[in-house]
């Protein structure tokens, strides 16, 4: 299949800070796929590139086949939803869904006005003067009605309560159902997205750390927890992603899942936990400098 | 003149750049809808097309021009129409032909039996009189005063007409009273810059070309008895002219 | 597979136009405010003259549309200008590029100039079928505009909105690139204009640069002047901003 999005050795540079730094995937079409990263990490560097609004300093991007900068056809295929979003201060929210429908050839009104209403927005009311969630609901409105094949949420859910985020998420996945399109999602609530989400893209330093299916990502590590030698010797010279030290004589540690079934009976054996990683987990530790975390700060004191 | 133009414009560039500021606040808060502002537009627009008509219906009905205001003619000196008229009504005036002259308009007319030998001529208040006295000697003693008092005709009937003075005899005075004062006002209406570029008619055009030719020629014309003496005082010493035929 | 939409430069600026001519009719209402002020203004005239004698006295009003015009000049600086600042980055949030995104801002300067240009000019007429009713009784001259003549002012005033929306927007498109612009066009003219003075003794350059629209009386090459010096603001815009990033 068609990928909607390749970068090859892409880089974006501004002054002498590297936000993007020789970064190189393909994004397979229609699926759901969740840009994950810390903050800095060049997320939304990124997603800009994608959308056309920066122009890259070194390699390419290109969306549909085409280079998205300056483009008018990438453009009409793509939406790029943040909570900065500018909408138009002279028009109330149900002109704007009017005047915006008229820009997507697949922009579906009757489910915008539907979302309108169920989010409880008033068509009357404008909105620079809604709050920071309520602007981001009306955002993720636009950007799910407007069913571009491409469609970017930058941190979409800033503002929004706990029960609107679960809405909202259900939404994009059922209208995704019904009208699959490319969805490339960047948030730091992974343990939210993870639901919807097909793809993971771990984004570190403006580098690819990650980029598999969400089930592979579950499978990629595992923990290991007991008694310091046992831990150690089962873990051997494989790279450690994570160690904590659990008491005097415990450890907890994680490292790539490259074990077989025996060898983790084995390990079981000698009284060592074996247990999944959450992906969520698994991605603070892939990117975290100091191997033991926000620990390692104070064990060197 | 030199710096009057960029000073101008860079006052201009400042309000521009305030309006500008202030703009985006003041149209964000505009609550009006799109549509409810063309209907206004679109209301502002008929009530200009209906000042149009109005307008051109004025022009119609004649009452588009009052004043014929003389443009200024070709050469240096501005001769025209007005200036031709004027003179040869002083012509007139001088050679003591005003009597039959067509173009001077009689506006008063005092007679007076005096017998007498002398006669003092001044203003009834005492105040200054500018217009021109004119005195002109009969060919024969018969012992009467005649006062006349004459305007220029513009042509285009009194367009503003001065009011004529009270002239009385009371014992050996002839007494003027001065007339009141009229008052006047015109509207020069002068094309926008935008056509006036074209059509050379704007308001620098108009109003440095302009000379308003008044009924401010009035001549107070007194025919008096062959060998009357006449006095005169200050208040009017320096209007009175004799008339030689 | 959701199928790619296809789509082309003049047909999304065509869609932008439209989008502008809703998001942005508040400036109808400033044009709508500004013109009826300065119809005030003018309404006591531009100049006054008179002179008295003992036996009259005359009062001389000089009415002309100008003022109006020139407040309605203003706002077309200020519609230019307000337009570059803000329709960046409103356009790329939707559909657009850079060419279709001043494509679109030039029909709606266009659409702008001739809607202040025909009313700027309607609006003298206004004033004067005011200033005959309010002073029915007195005497005025000139008041008849020939329908030409003021088909050919309506002409020129639409140029020149044109002229001076697309200075405005040539000038916020430059502060947008760098916000030094802001202070360094003023102060580049103000002290070319100080130097000439200093040295010549009078500031022509301005003065030259003005008289070359206003003092041109042909119809035809006021036109063409207008239009290649709209063209080449336009032009400029279009080039320099070619590479310009979006900022949010």
């Amino acid at each position: 299949m068609r990928a909607a999005v390749e970068c090859s050795g892409l880089t974006k540079a501004f002054g002498s800070t590297v936000a993007i730094d020789n970064l190189s995937f393909k994004l397979p079409a229609n699926k759901i796929t969740g840009l994950i990263g810390r903050n800095g990490a060049g997320k939304t560097t990124l997603l800009k590139l994608i959308a056309g609004y920066l122009a890259p300093t070194g390699g390419s991007v290109k969306v549909f086949s085409e280079n998205p900068f300056n483009n008018v056809r990438v453009s009409a295929n793509l939406i790029f939803v943040d909570d900065k979003m500018t909408m138009p201060q002279s028009l109330n929210l149900g002109e704007i869904l009017e005047a915006v429908g008229g820009f997507y050839e697949n922009w579906d009104h009757r489910l915008a006005r539907g979302l309108l209403e169920y989010f409880n927005l008033n068509p009357r009311q404008h909105h620079h003067n809604l709050s920071k969630g309520m602007k981001s609901t009306f955002n993720m409105i636009v950007g799910i009605a407007a069913r571009c094949p491409l469609t970017i949420f930058d941190e979409p859910t800033v503002g929004m309560d706990a029960a609107v985020r679960k809405d909202f998420y259900r939404a994009l996945l059922k209208d995704f159902l019904q009208h699959p399109r490319t969805v490339f999602f960047s948030s730091h609530l992974l343990n939210e997205i993870s639901e919807i989400l097909d793809d993971i893209l771990l984004l570190d330093q403006g580098r690819c750390r990650l980029y598999m299916t969400k089930d592979a990502v579950k499978e990629f590590a595992v923990g290991l927890q007991g008694k310091e030698e046992a831990v150690a010797a089962i873990a051997g010279g494989s790279e450690i992603f994570y160690r904590k030290k659990l008491g005097p004589e415990n450890l907890y540690l994680v490292v790539p899942n490259r074990f077989s079934e025996e060898e983790l009976l084995a390990a079981r054996r000698k009284g060592v936990e074996v247990s999944a990683v959450p992906a969520e987990d698994l991605c603070v530790y892939l990117t975290a400098k100091h191997k033991g975390g926000i620990d390692d700060v104070f064990d060197r004191n | 003149m030199g710096l009057y133009l960029p000073v101008g414009l860079f006052i201009l560039l400042l309000i521009a750049l305030l309006m500008a500021a202030g703009f985006k606040t003041w149209t964000g808060r505009v609550r009006l809808s799109f549509r409810r502002v063309w209907q206004v537009t679109g209301v502002y627009l008929a009530l200009l097309l209906a000042s149009l008509a109005v307008f051109y219906a004025l022009a119609a009905s004649g009452k588009a021009e009052t004043l014929p205001v003389p443009e200024k003619g070709p050469g240096e000196g501005g001769e025209n129409e007005y200036d031709r008229i004027l003179s040869a009504y002083y012509d007139a005036l001088f050679k003591g032909r005003l009597e039959e002259y067509q173009g001077a308009e009689l506006q008063g007319k005092w007679d007076f039996n005096y017998p007498e030998r002398r006669l003092l001529v001044r203003t009834a208040e005492k105040r200054p009189y500018y217009g021109i006295i004119a005195v002109e000697e009969k060919a024969a003693d018969d012992g009467r005063v005649e006062a006349r008092y004459y305007n220029v005709s513009l042509g285009g009937g009194d367009l503003f007409p001065v009011n004529p003075p009270e002239v009385k005899l009371a014992g050996e005075v002839l007494e003027i009273a001065l007339p009141r004062r009229k008052e006047f006002m015109t509207f020069f209406f002068c094309q926008d810059f935008t056509s006036a570029q074209f059509t050379g008619k704007g308001v620098a055009d108009i109003s440095s070309g302009l000379y308003i030719y008044h009924g401010d020629h009035q001549v107070l014309y007194l025919k008096v008895p062959r060998g009357l003496e006449i006095d005169t005082d200050a208040s009017i010493e320096h209007s009175v002219t004799f008339i030689e035929r | 597979m959701m199928s790619l939409t296809e789509t082309s430069v003049p047909a999304v600026a065509w869609k932008q136009y439209r989008f502008k001519t809703k998001i942005y009719a508040g400036n109808l209402i400033t044009l709508l405010a500004a013109q009826l002020l300065g119809l005030l203004l003018s309404f006591r005239g531009v100049g006054f003259s008179g002179f008295s004698s003992e036996t009259v006295t005359h009062k001389i009003m000089y009415i002309s549309g100008d003022i109006i015009v020139v407040i309605t000049l203003i706002w077309a600086f200020v519609v230019g200008y307000n337009l570059a600042g803000s329709s960046f980055k409103q356009d790329f949030v939707f559909v657009s590029n850079r060419l279709s995104s001043h494509l679109s801002n030039i029909a709606y300067l266009l659409t702008s100039a001739v809607i202040a240009g025909v009313t700027a000019s309607l609006g003298g007429i206004l004033l004067r079928v005011l200033v005959v009713l309010a002073y029915g009784g007195q005497s005025h001259f000139g008041l008849f505009i020939p329908p030409l003549d003021l088909a050919g002012g309506i002409f020129a005033a639409i140029l020149y909105a044109l002229l001076v929306s697309a200075g405005g927007y040539l000038f916020g498109m430059l502060v947008q690139l760098s916000r030094a612009f802001i202070v360094l066009v003023p102060g580049l003219l103000i002290g070319a204009l100080y130097m000439e003075a200093k040295t010549t003794g009078q500031a022509r350059l301005l003065l030259d640069a003005v008289n070359f629209f206003v003092q041109e009386s042909s119809y035809f090459l006021f036109f063409v002047k207008v239009f290649l010096a709209v063209v080449l603001g336009f032009a400029l815009v279009i080039f320099f901003s070619q590479r310009m990033e979006v900022r949010k």
